[in-house]
């Protein structure tokens, strides 16, 4: 037997916070790697500069 | 005038055109299918933000990947996402269709963005109209696609179009420079950055430009803009300004380019409220800055161009995430914003361009 259901706002609700809480997750682990590359390939033309 | 004529002469400037046609594609292909997604308003709603997110971010991913594999005929293969996005769509009618397929576009998307990156700015010997023109190729693309799908054009000719699209790309590969025994062999003649501003805080300020634009650019006050044509002629000269961006860089230097189209769009964007001729102009000179970031971070990593583009899109995405969230209140606080955002943009562009006369 149901008790509760969830209604429409809260249903719209939800599905968008846990589309955009995973959309968010993605980002952040991208942005981190990206972050890490442009770090070692600045250091990279640093050094070859200094070469 | 010969001078002038010199300046635009331009090596392997068919790697910019060939280019152009590939983007066009691409953007037609990605735009009609987004347009063509059915589902409820939250559905729709992540579709687009999520396209945008994983059109824009990988692309340092694979840019980093393309910088090394300069033979991976990566254009190919994003067309051939695309087109198996299409198809996926269309022909299966399991839930998973819709995710499946945006993952696949948004792939698609990112390979032949990012191989146009990399052959455009290795073939162009520093020069910033190739990448320039390859760039305002997706303006045209983003209408066209749109126009496709408000007139329910039959989906099926849209992997024809981009078979159309191969050859093109199978050319643009010989672009690339081959004789370099260095696997990053760097993009030879970029050096549009201030040498005296470290690279890291060049890259950091370029992209916080191109966010900054990103987001001003969704608010440009265009009340006139209510028929079909008038949305081409928008993005028409959206187009041509990319393309001019890099053209007249190349004839009058960087730094001019960036300080002057910059301040020069801002009165036209804010009095082309009710006036399309004045803010079309506007348009243009804003879209203007569009390869000088670019150029910016190219020259801050020259021997990673794709990573350089794919870092522009980052800025792009972080720039336009916030449209989904908040809009000006009023065209007063839009005026006040935009006209805020520009000069700090353009202070900015003042500072880490290369102060030198034009690129010989």
């Amino acid at each position: 037997m149901t008790w509760f259901v969830l209604s429409e706002p809260t249903r719209l609700l939800s599905a968008a916070a846990v589309g955009l809480l995973v959309i968010g997750a993605v980002f952040l682990l991208l942005f981190a790697v990206l972050a890490v590359l442009t770090a070692s390939a600045l250091k990279r033309e640093k050094k070859d500069a200094a070469e | 005038m010969e001078q002038t004529k010199q300046k635009l002469r331009t090596e392997n400037i068919g790697a910019g055109l060939l280019y152009f046609y590939i983007h066009f594609v691409t953007e037609v292909l990605c735009f009609f299918m987004l347009e063509s997604f059915i589902g409820d308003s939250v559905t729709l709603y992540l579709v687009v933000f999520a396209y945008d997110m994983l059109a824009f971010v990988p692309q340092g991913l694979l840019g980093y990947f393309a910088d090394r594999h300069r033979a991976f005929p990566l254009a190919i293969v994003g067309l051939a996402l695309m087109s198996a996005a299409l198809a996926v769509y269309r022909l299966w009618t399991a839930a998973a269709a819709l995710p499946v397929s945006l993952v696949l576009l948004c792939i698609g998307n990112c390979c032949t963005h990012i191989n146009g990156a990399e052959v455009t700015l290795r073939a162009s010997k520093g020069k910033l109209s190739h990448s320039a023109i390859f760039v305002s190729g997706g303006s045209f693309g983003v209408i066209s696609g749109k126009l496709l799908a408000a007139a329910e054009f039959p989906w099926w000719i849209l992997p024809l179009l981009a078979a159309s699209a191969v050859p093109f790309a199978v050319l643009a590969q010989y672009y690339i420079p081959k004789n370099s025994s260095d696997t990053l062999c760097a993009c030879d003649g970029f050096s549009y950055r201030n040498k005296k501003i470290g690279g890291a805080a060049v890259i950091l300020l370029a992209a916080a430009v191109v966010a900054v634009r990103g987001y001003i650019g969704y608010g440009i006050p265009t009340a006139w803009n209510k028929t079909t044509i008038q949305t081409v002629f928008l993005y028409v000269a959206m187009g041509i300004g990319k393309a001019l961006g890099g053209i007249v860089t190349d004839c009058i230097g960087i730094r001019r380019t960036a300080t002057l189209s910059s301040l020069l769009a801002l009165p036209f964007l804010l009095c082309g409220n009710q006036l399309m001729g004045i803010s079309l102009i506007g348009v243009l000179l804003f879209s203007m800055t569009m390869p000088i970031t670019l150029a910016l971070i190219v020259s801050a990593i020259p021997k990673e161009p794709g990573l350089a583009f794919g870092l522009t899109t980052l800025g792009l995405f972080i720039g336009t995430a916030p449209i989904f969230f908040f809009k000006f209140a009023s065209f007063e606080a839009g005026c006040i914003i935009i006209g805020a955002l520009t000069l700090l943009c353009t202070a900015a562009l003042y500072v880490i361009c290369e102060k030198g006369r034009e690129k010989q």
